[in-house]
């Protein structure tokens, strides 16, 4: 075949360019420790490498935002552990406190400490993050959250919110926990109470008419009286109390106790059986008249609020009369009680504590026309106003055995708490597990697809410059062949 | 000897031509497109003796080109081809550089947009986290107009590329009119001689005009030849050419178009012209250009209109709702330079809900007037989907893909955008709608202070409490965080103030629970704690108080409360944040197909593709140019080597000619000398 001079020459040149190019390129992946210089490359493989470089950002964003919340939680729970440590002591000192044998003095000397676990309590409740934010005023972060109004009374300035992290995609997690929660709502005093009204007669229930926690206690017969039904009740809740987890007990002859072992109380459909519930919400308890027209005198001492007696209280004419003779009689001796009554109709009488506890017993309610049920089954209180109250009884030489369990419900709430935090912690250091694992799948998914194999490229380099080496020579040589040379 | 002088003569004569070739070849051995020439020798037409015939010497019959006209025709579409793809990939690979490079393309901005939003949502107080997040909402926005700048430099450039290529046709097209004329004349008075520098030299013409566009050629019998493009447009007819100009296309002044001008009238041949660098240049522009521009632009819309609809739905620092945070772009609606017609259409992204991006496409659309009245079409100029409207009557986007709402103007929605379409289009007219088309240059930041980042929720659920924040709640029932829609009724305190949900065991009739509403509609909400105690998730009635959904769980007491009040001071307060940065990863673009930097991705591989193929197409049609060159110069190129052996060769032939004149001479003189005698 001709080869015409010019196509040699361009050929050769354009060889030796290419070649050149090569090696530059080589040279550069060399440098830059990648495969891959333009996107032009491998265009796949470039949209991918976006996608990888994509998804190790945000992995990388998620693991900060570990890092922060394990940093906030982290400091939560030393808090809430202080908290719960100082509840232990409060509980010790209670305990050490509710002994009769005590003096006045020695309560007192008791009662300082806690003031001060509650001065420290509230210390720890306005605890500030490093950025000097508050951690426990839910979104108010930049609101104290804790004050105390007047002796006693305590105030909560934050709102509900809880702010939450995204630790992967699709999982969000809290990074701390609202004051209110924390604090405040906290499950205070005993169980619901049924009290017999004094009515005779009662009528016979279906079955599925009185349920306890949604389980029907069955159909009972009739009965004659307030305390034969009482009795019915009691045995009829017992029967399923494996279901329902509550057990009942005989208070008096017409009243019965419900006590749950675990949760809540809840109990329907008494109307018409001659049992009156009510449950209402601590420091409140209602005191109501039943229909009677007649009411028979109280002695001295059948009706206690707080256990001080109320006194003997005359017969009455109609449930008003009564309850204004209850009225009246509460007032009296308010000083002693701290406990106060208000009329808010005719025929009921409501009763207020300052202390922010009522409890009326009464004994042998029958022929009274007093119906009571105290109590709640979810009083809240929190726990400032706990550790304020128990300073202030032991102060104040009162019983304090309500408290005891209160602050232990403290106790239980916070370490509910605290064990909410540590798995929160767990769940974090297990995400970030498995956000490093995967961040490190995709690096090595980026690297095969970017980063050069250098044993490759060095075999590749030294390879082209051997070729544009021979190349240049060869041309060299090539140029110098010419027939031109041989005529002379 | 008469005859032998002659015949030396002509030797010496018709040898000197062979060398004066031969230096001419070896002369233009570099010269582009020359073709290696030989010179032809005949034996002259030998005399008539009686004992027979005398040979007369040689003669030169004709300097003869060598070239094979089958090749020349393969390197002319082959150069074609290899230009249209050369241009294709030099344009495309410019593209795919810039939008995928790791550090100038979207992608990385969006990143690091997002990590400050999520950063934003781990310290929504800090001013720190919120100044960021300003910062990079700049870098976001200034790479979103630098990215569709270079997309309009890449146009400009195109348009001047183009404009430039059509002056380069225009200027062989005269050329080539010159050289017919010039290689007529000639062939006429050589007595039908090729002129073949001349022939040489209009091939090198039609190959570069080949590097242009696609050129078929006709040889005519006066041995001009007629050069046509496109489909068939006559360029060059004998030894008239025809000039071809750019003029501006006239649904949409930023695209050009290739017109044939005449006295009377301009033909458009835009659409006809193939191969050659214009081919490529058209191909990529309709191909890559637009449509990366699009899809940029879609990206932006729909990243933009997503985040400053969630934004709206938050509180910033002092409780008020967020406003706008980006500027969002506006769809163009072009109206075509030749409507006669005084309609007009005005063009808007469709409202909420925000799934409505999703429908966004690509594309462009055609609307054009069918009867001068009510009735339209509307072209999706990327598949040619047609829909036919008639502006009076109505029609859903569920029943019939697109929903027509009669009127004055009457409006159109479909695939994510509004028209509003103004009667009085004559019939024909026609509008470009450009949904996306410069939404990347268009979009700028429209927040300016950090503290106005809507970072919140804009409502806040509470228990009931006492003066004190003290809970009064009996009931062991909670209440999530209301999460809000639409801004309808927000603030609260704006439209009926606060909400409160109270339990009461009657709420919706004897024995059935719920809760009392105070401040929102319905007037009560079932809840049922024996059955639902586990979570129900509630909501008040449609299009009122943010249309938030929130949820109750646990056993509430009769009486028990929650209100739901503004937001006032959500200083930790990051639902917001969060929402937006959820943004990142909701499947919201492409039919709820992808993420945003997914269909991103999409775009840079879709581009990557375009310019691969360009790439594959450009080597294997060099591969074809390079071997019919190869064939060419075998047969046309000038071999030194060869040549040098031809000098030789007639070197000595002419040298020994003149030895025959010498002996003629001789011959001569020895016969004076016998006659002197």
């Amino acid at each position: 075949m001709r080869i015409s001079n010019n196509l040699f020459f361009q050929r050769s040149v354009s060889a030796m360019t290419e070649q050149q190019s090569q090696l530059n390129r080589t040279n550069i992946q060399l440098a830059s420790g990648k495969k891959m210089l333009t996107a032009s490359d491998d265009p796949v493989s470039a949209a991918k490498i976006l996608g990888l470089n994509k998804a190790i950002a945000t992995v990388s964003q998620y693991q900060d935002n570990i890092n922060r919340a394990e940093t906030r939680l982290e400091h939560e729970e030393t808090v809430v552990s202080s908290v719960v440590n100082l509840l232990q002591r409060a509980n010790e000192l209670a305990i050490q406190g509710n002994n009769d044998t005590l003096t006045p003095t020695d309560k007192q000397a008791i009662g300082v400490e806690v003031n001060q676990l509650l001065t420290e309590l509230m210390g720890l409740a306005n605890t500030k993050d490093p950025d000097g934010e508050y951690i426990f005023s839910g979104f108010q972060t930049n609101t104290k959250p804790f004050n105390q109004a007047s002796a006693g009374t305590f105030s909560y300035a934050g709102d509900l919110g809880q702010r939450n992290l995204q630790i992967s995609a699709g999982r969000e997690i809290a990074d701390g926990d609202n004051g209110f929660d924390m604090f405040v709502d906290v499950n205070t005093g005993p169980h619901a109470s049924v009290t017999g009204s004094t009515a005779t007669n009662l009528a016979a229930t279906g079955a599925g008419d009185i349920s306890i926690n949604g389980f029907s206690i069955g159909a009972l017969p009739a009965a004659a009286d307030a305390d034969a039904r009482a009795t019915q009740i009691m045995e009829a809740i017992n029967l399923i109390s494996d279901d329902t987890n509550v057990t009942a007990t005989l208070a008096t002859s017409s009243t019965v106790t419900l006590t749950s072992s675990v949760g809540d109380i809840t109990v329907n459909s008494i109307a018409g059986t001659g049992l009156t519930t009510s449950i209402t919400a601590a420091p409140q308890a209602a005191v109501t008249s039943s229909a009677a027209t007649s009411f028979g005198a109280i002695a001295d001492g059948e009706l206690t609020i707080n256990s001080v007696s109320l006194g003997a209280i005359p017969a009455a004419a109609d449930a008003d009369a009564r309850a204004l003779q209850i009225y009246n009689a509460v007032n009296a001796v308010s000083g002693v009680t701290n406990v106060t009554a208000t009329m808010p109709t005719s025929d009921t009488v409501t009763l207020t504590s300052s202390r922010g506890w009522v409890d009326v017993a009464a004994t042998s309610m029958a022929d009274t026309g007093l119906t009571t049920a105290v109590t709640s089954a979810t009083g809240k209180r929190s726990i400032f106003e706990t550790l304020y109250q128990l300073g202030d009884a032991l102060n104040n030489d009162q019983p304090i055995d309500r408290y005891i369990n209160d602050i232990q419900s403290a106790m239980e709430h916070v370490a509910t708490q605290q064990t909410k935090i540590g798995t929160r912690l767990n769940a974090l250091s297990q995400q970030s597990e498995a956000n490093a694992g995967i961040k490190l799948s995709y690096e090595t998914q980026l690297s095969t697809e970017q980063d050069l194999d250098y044993l490759e490229a060095i075999g590749r380099f030294n390879q082209q410059m051997l070729s544009l080496q021979a190349a240049q020579q060869a041309y060299a040589k090539m140029q110098n062949m010419s027939l031109f040379n041989y005529i002379r | 000897m008469a005859g032998l002088l002659g015949i030396g003569a002509s030797g010496v004569i018709s040898y000197k031509s062979a060398l004066d070739t031969i230096g001419h070849n070896i002369s233009n051995a570099n010269t582009e497109g020359y073709s290696r020439q030989r010179v032809d020798l005949a034996a002259s037409l030998p005399s008539y003796k009686g004992y027979g015939y005398v040979g007369n010497g040689v003669q030169v019959k004709s300097i003869e080109r060598l070239y094979d006209k089958f090749v020349e025709t393969q390197i002319r579409s082959s150069t074609s081809n290899q230009a249209e793809f050369e241009t294709y990939y030099s344009y495309a690979t410019q593209l795919d550089n810039l939008l995928a490079d790791e550090n100038l393309s979207l992608d990385p901005s969006i990143q690091n947009f997002f990590n400050a939003v999520q950063e934003l949502a781990d310290n929504p107080f800090s001013s720190i986290s919120r100044e960021f997040l300003l910062a990079e909402s700049n870098t976001l926005v200034n790479r979103m107009n630098y990215l569709n700048g270079q997309l309009g430099d890449t146009r400009a450039r195109l348009n001047q590329d183009l404009a430039v290529s059509v002056n380069g046709i225009n200027n062989i097209a005269n050329s080539l009119a010159e050289i017919n004329q010039s290689i007529t004349a000639s062939t006429g008075m050589a007595n039908g001689m090729q002129p073949n520098d001349l022939l040489d030299q209009r091939d090198q013409l039609i190959k570069s005009l080949s590097e242009l566009t696609n050129v078929t050629t006709v040889m005519q019998d006066n041995g001009a030849v007629n050069v046509f493009i496109g489909s068939g447009q006559a360029l060059v007819i004998d030894t008239e050419a025809r000039s071809l100009t750019v003029t501006n296309n006239a649904a949409d002044a930023s695209r050009k178009e290739i017109s044939f001008i005449t006295d009377s009238s301009s033909v458009t041949i835009t659409r006809q012209l193939t191969g050659g660098r214009v081919g490529g240049m058209l191909n990529f522009q309709d191909e890559v250009l637009d449509a990366s521009q699009n899809e940029l632009g879609r990206v932006v819309v729909g990243l933009v209109e997503q985040f400053n609809a969630q934004h709206q739905l938050g509180a910033d620092l002092s409780g008020s709702l967020g406003g706008t945070f980006f500027t969002a772009p506006t769809p163009d609606a072009l109206a075509n330079a030749n409507n006669s017609g005084t309609g007009a259409v005005a063009v808007a992204f469709s409202n909420l809900p925000l799934s409505n991006y999703s429908d966004l496409t690509a594309s462009d659309y055609e609307l054009r007037s069918t009867d001068g009245g009510d009735n339209y079409t509307l072209t999706r100029l990327s598949d040619n989907t047609i829909f036919n409207i008639d502006v009076t009557t109505a029609t859903t986007l569920a029943a019939d893909g697109f929903e027509t709402v009669p009127g004055t103007p009457a409006t159109v929605t479909v695939d994510g955008f509004t028209l509003s379409i103004t009667a009085g289009a004559a019939a024909g007219d026609r509008f470009q709608i450009q949904p996306t088309r410069d939404a990347a240059s268009e979009v700028a930041l429209a927040i300016t202070d950090a503290s106005t980042i809507a970072a919140a929720g804009p409502l806040r659920a509470s228990e009931a409490v006492d003066g004190n924040g003290m809970p009064t709640n009996v009931g062991t029932a909670a209440i999530t965080q209301p999460v809000v829609s639409s801004t309808a009724d927000l603030p609260l305190s704006g439209s009926g103030g606060d909400i409160t949900l109270t339990f009461n065991p009657n709420a919706g009739g004897a024995g059935v629970p719920g809760f009392d509403v105070t401040g929102a509609l319905p007037a009560f909400l079932l809840y049922d704690p024996a059955t639902e105690s586990t979570g129900k998730t509630l909501t008040f009635t449609t299009d009122t108080k943010g249309d938030m959904s929130f949820s109750i769980s646990g056993l509430p007491a009769t009486g028990d409360s929650f209100t739901i009040t503004d937001n006032t001071t959500p200083a930790g307060d990051n639902r917001n944040a969060l929402a937006l940065a959820g943004i990142q990863q909701s499947q919201n673009m492409i039919n709820g197909t992808a993420s945003l930097q997914e269909s991103y991705s999409q775009m840079v591989s879709s581009i990557g593709a375009d310019s691969r193929r360009a790439e594959i197409n450009m080597q294997s049609h060099q591969g074809l140019l390079d071997q019919a060159i190869l064939t060419r110069d075998s047969i046309s190129g000038v071999n030194l080597d060869e040549e040098a052996a031809n000098l030789l060769r007639y070197q000595q032939a002419y040298q020994a000619a003149a030895q025959v004149v010498t002996v003629a001479n001789t011959l001569f003189d020895t016969l004076l000398a016998a006659v002197r005698r």
